[in-house]
């Protein structure tokens, strides 16, 4: 069986702890918390692209461009948004990866004949998109552009995949970081991998009657705002310690 | 006897391993299973994501504070050393051999745990998670029901990663994710329920697989269901909904 030998497990920890030290490398070269911006930066530099861009769902269901590392990304990104078809179309749609190694190909000017010739004359071969979804959270879309057609490799697809996870925490940040206000304790993202997380993103999206997205920014908000952890937050809305009230004022009892 | 009920095991995660099986109820039954038939009082099963993550896919038990265990182990424990080093790791009696894992090991006595075994899930061979087993008795585990466990483990490997349809990394990554994130969905889920239902979340949990079961439906269907509040799922969300059995 075909089949490329991935190697060993901790190869892929150390590749993570490179993908996290870039973007905060680049974070600290500006004395500001990481972002979203960071997080493209160091993606494009690790992965060889000409661009590399992130843009969100917004509350009317556009998808919203919140950053891009060159024009050209920025143009390729507002052509999808704009016409409506595309990779990251297809992959915020149907919430899996979407790799297109020539866009140039008669199977994708059949597909997006409106984006596709677009993009290859403004000079974009291959994009690379991949959802940032956490669960039924459907929250943007991060791409990887290129000059000139090709496939990812094996180890670039692995990064890829590392910065779209950090694309995706980042975003979360931005969104529910409060405009004034000292920085919060970091609390790393390895918390989003814990159950409670997610069920206390179901619990306040039933309790503030809202979508699971702005439960969870509402969640990561109130532990911004008591310096708490947002698995203590978490913890605390499902014992019922914690209710969060439709306006700010969030009631601690007992 | 217990050769008759581990084949009948055997026979039933055989039938599950067809098109459409529900990975997710797959693997809880699975832990269900390895508690039963293994002699131990607590099983779970752990995958790794690309950073090196270990995510709990299944339990035996919602218990929280059994699931903390698990979480636990992404700075310390057996299953992160098993995981790391694609080996069987054994603690029989932590009050004396846990020293290489003094927070892991302090947690699992305050639950009341005494022994802890992980056994690996490797695809060929690269390691892909851990399968963990927890006792209330220092007693060890008898060699063949450790290797019944590893099998166990490697059924679970290749449910998760229909191996046989894997020709490429980018497939194996590509199913790596989506079944991290239909647990993520499940979880999301369980949380909507039982704040429409006013219910627990194990009992929530309870809830969607004996639905999806009944409907002959994927759980993580069901789960976007109950999210989406699609009329299919309105006899399980609505608070006068009877649970069904």
């Amino acid at each position: 069986m075909p089949f490329e030998t991935p190697g060993e497990s901790s190869v892929d920890a150390d590749r993570a702890i490179r993908v996290a030290t870039a973007i905060g490398d680049l974070a600290q070269a500006e004395g500001v918390p990481a972002a979203v911006r960071h997080v493209c930066v160091a993606c494009a530099a690790m992965v060889g692209a000409t661009g590399v861009g992130a843009s969100v769902i917004s509350h009317l269901g556009l998808v919203e461009p919140l950053a891009a590392t060159s024009s050209a990304s920025e143009w390729v990104m507002d052509l999808q948004a704009t016409l409506g078809e595309g990779p990251s179309t297809v992959a915020l749609a149907e919430n899996r990866p979407v790799l297109i190694p020539d866009l140039s190909s008669d199977v994708c000017m059949r597909r997006w004949p409106a984006f596709a010739p677009a993009a290859v004359t403004a000079g974009t071969l291959a994009v690379f998109a991949f959802p940032l979804v956490l669960g039924a959270i459907s929250m943007g879309v991060l791409e990887i552009h290129r000059a000139d057609a090709g496939s990812l490799t094996a180890a670039e697809l692995v990064d890829a995949w590392l910065f779209t996870d950090a694309a995706m925490i980042q975003v979360i940040d931005q969104l529910s970081r409060p405009s004034s206000g000292s920085l919060p304790a970091s609390d790393g993202d390895l918390e989003y991998r814990w159950a409670e997380v997610h069920q206390a993103t179901g619990v306040v999206s039933v309790q503030l009657d809202t979508t699971l997205a702005d439960a969870l920014l509402r969640l990561r908000a109130h532990a911004y705002l008591t310096g708490r952890r947002l698995s203590e937050v978490a913890h605390a809305v499902l014992t019922g310690a914690l209710r969060l009230a439709s306006g700010t004022d969030d009631h601690d009892q007992g | 006897m217990l050769d008759q009920r581990i084949t009948k095991t055997y026979i039933e995660l055989a039938d599950t391993l067809v098109v459409g099986f529900d990975i997710v109820d797959f693997l809880h039954t699975l832990t269900e299973r390895c508690v039963e038939l293994l002699d131990v009082d607590a099983a779970g099963i752990l995958l790794a994501d690309l950073r090196g993550t270990l995510n709990l896919m299944a339990a035996s038990t919602e218990q929280a504070r059994l699931l903390e265990l698990f979480q636990l182990q992404n700075e310390e424990g057996p299953c992160l050393d098993c995981y790391r080093s694609g080996q069987t790791v054994e603690c029989v009696d932590m009050t004396t051999e846990g020293r290489r894992w003094p927070r892991f090991a302090a947690a699992a006595r305050e639950r009341g745990f005494a022994g802890v075994y992980a056994v690996p899930m490797r695809l060929r061979d690269q390691t892909v998670g851990a399968m963990n087993l927890f006792r209330h008795q220092p007693k060890p585990i008898p060699a063949e029901v450790v290797a019944v466990a590893q099998s166990f483990a490697d059924v679970a490997t290749i449910s998760i990663l229909q191996v046989r349809a894997l020709q490429h990394r980018e497939e194996l990554m590509e199913q790596l994710q989506t079944a991290l994130n239909s647990r993520i969905l499940i979880e999301q889920a369980k949380g909507v329920l039982s704040a429409r239902r006013q219910i627990g979340i194990a009992e929530a949990f309870t809830l969607m697989r004996t639905f999806a079961r009944n409907h002959n439906q994927l759980l993580a269907h069901v789960a976007l269901a109950i999210i989406n509040q699609s009329p299919e799922a309105a006899a399980l969300t609505s608070e006068s909904g009877q649970p069904e059995r």
